[in-house]
């Protein structure tokens, strides 16, 4: 007997001054295997039109089906019914603006991030298209690997209290961005550099180690270890014992 | 990256004058927190000395105060309390609304419900238990109590102290008999709140700690890397630990129990 499920999906239309923000409830019956992604276009399809989400891949590698299940940012795509209670509530993640229904502007605040951090390589060196490519030493390849593999979902903003009070907090992923160029060899800035853009109050310092990114990152990036160790080498600089490791001693595959 | 900003007092501060004051203020209520955690375990080690009986406990603080190990130590950790709450409050936001919307993320994400067998919760990364952002909850809390009560308390002590010191009345100093009729006539109330409030504080504090600080870094002599899992284990432990010894010692000063430790300290001669 497939259960008979229930979604609570919270409706608002920011450009429709008629609009109200609520909760619709929308019955569905269970079938096999059923995620989110696939009972969300059934509602489209068959009881609400103008449902508004977010969807691309459907594989959890694009990053745009974020939302609030059951309270917990997650991806939607990655959710299946038979995981939840009877009653899934749906909500959009808080912490960026809403676009309507469940979908939410995540670009714009990526965009700022990647802005502020200076999400690029840093360097004096001229571009040489002639010159063979430099090659990198394995270990830091796959480090900077592994904290690039965030797919800039925002579950992790979503779920940090600080950067749902915090406009201004550079979040879980912005950390990590940043812990990603300090890792990469090819990258000119040195601590001193990092220091200004990471000790103060809207990053590393500004985190109050509530640790909700590390619990709901979908890709499970090593996050808490790469802010400990970015802690520990702020700290040297502000010591004046600073070493231009190139974050080669940040431990995050073990 | 070398942008000036605004100072809220009105004045410009170089971005990099801004980020070491970030880093000194993190550092010194980190710092404060970590020395006062040390200091209530070497303070309930010596407290519960009362297990032993009044002999033993009196013999302790004659011992401090005699050598003046007491008098500077109090007025040390008064000044670190102090620093302490003034650093790590700043943490706290202003207005209701914001820490409404801390607990009010922190309780959803901790409830949110998954109807999933443990075997599959293992495996199932996604659904991590999450407590950490209402144990910060708790650990503001917990900090306003023992502001107000342990302000109560190091007046009292204090109190105590000078009057030993400086020869004032009785001057009898910290002694077993004037503490067991303090708690007895009614002050357990306020040790029994104070001592619990200082436990989860300090636990959950450490841990916070180890986590922001230590994750990854190997642990000297063992060698292997510190992890959340393990951090949040020694918590647990150490809180047990302290809270078991802490009501224990309470229940004999209010009288509800002998000291169970009194044999060690009795000679035939008594």
């Amino acid at each position: 007997m497939p259960r008979e499920l229930t979604l609570k999906i919270f409706r608002y239309d920011p450009s429709d001054p008629e609009s109200k923000p609520c909760f619709v409830e929308y019955k569905m019956e269970e079938t096999p295997r059923l995620n989110l992604f696939v009972a969300l276009h059934r509602i489209r399809e068959n009881q609400a039109p103008d449902l508004q989400f977010d969807f691309v891949c459907r594989a959890g590698v694009c990053g745009s089906c974020g939302m609030m299940i059951n309270g917990r940012p997650t991806l939607a795509c990655r959710t299946l019914t038979a995981e939840l209670p009877e009653t899934i509530t749906l909500a959009p993640m808080p912490a960026f603006k809403l676009i309507g229904d469940l979908s939410v502007d995540t670009g714009t605040w990526f965009r700022g991030m990647s802005e502020r951090v200076e999400s690029w390589i840093h360097t004096k060196t001229e571009f040489d298209p002639e010159a063979e490519e430099e090659r990198m030493d394995d270990g830091t390849a796959q480090k900077i690997y592994e904290l690039e593999r965030c797919i800039e979902c925002g579950c992790c903003v979503a779920g940090c209290a600080t950067a749902n009070i915090r406009e201004d907090f550079l979040g879980a992923t912005g950390l990590n961005r940043i812990g990603r160029f300090m890792l990469d060899p090819r990258d000119e800035r040195d601590s001193k550099d990092w220091f200004e853009l990471v000790s103060t109050d809207e990053g590393v310092f500004g985190c109050m180690g509530l640790m909700a990114c590390d619990d709901v990152c979908p890709k499970e990036l090593p996050l808490l270890e790469v802010f400990a160790y970015m802690r520990r080498r702020m700290s040297q600089v502000a010591a004046g014992r600073a070493k231009d490791d190139a974050g080669t001693s940040l431990p995050v595959i073990n | 990256m070398s942008k000036e900003v605004t100072h809220p007092e009105g004045e410009l501060m170089a971005s990099k004058e801004q980020a070491k004051r970030q880093w000194k203020l993190d550092a010194i209520s980190t710092g404060t927190g970590v020395f006062l955690a040390i200091f209530m375990w070497g303070h309930m080690f010596f407290v519960s000395s009362i297990l032993t009986g009044e002999r033993g406990f009196n013999w302790i603080s004659d011992l401090f105060e005699h050598y003046w190990l007491a008098q500077p130590t109090l007025i040390l950790v008064t000044i670190v309390f102090f620093v302490h709450f003034v650093t790590a409050s700043r943490k706290i936001p202003g207005k209701l609304a914001e820490r409404k919307r801390i607990k009010k993320l922190g309780d959803d994400i901790s409830k949110s419900q998954w109807n999933i067998s443990d075997e599959d919760r293992e495996e199932l990364e996604k659904v991590r238990p999450h407590k950490e952002t209402s144990l910060w909850i708790w650990q503001v809390r917990s900090g306003m109590i023992i502001l107000a009560l342990g302000s109560i308390h190091l007046f009292v002590v204090m109190a105590d102290v000078v009057q030993r010191t400086f020869k004032l009345g009785e001057g009898l100093g910290i002694n077993a008999a004037e503490t067991m009729a303090r708690v007895q006539g009614g002050m357990w109330i306020l040790y029994a709140v104070l001592l619990y409030a200082v436990e989860v504080h300090a636990g959950i504090g450490l841990y916070r700690v180890t986590v922001k600080w230590g994750l990854g870094a190997r642990i000297p002599i063992i060698g292997s890397r510190i992890t959340r899992k393990m951090a949040h284990q020694m918590e647990r432990i150490v809180l047990w630990f302290f809270l078991i010894i802490g009501f224990v010692t309470l229940l004999v000063m209010a009288g509800v129990i002998e000291p169970p430790l009194e044999f060690l300290l009795t000679t035939d001669a008594d």
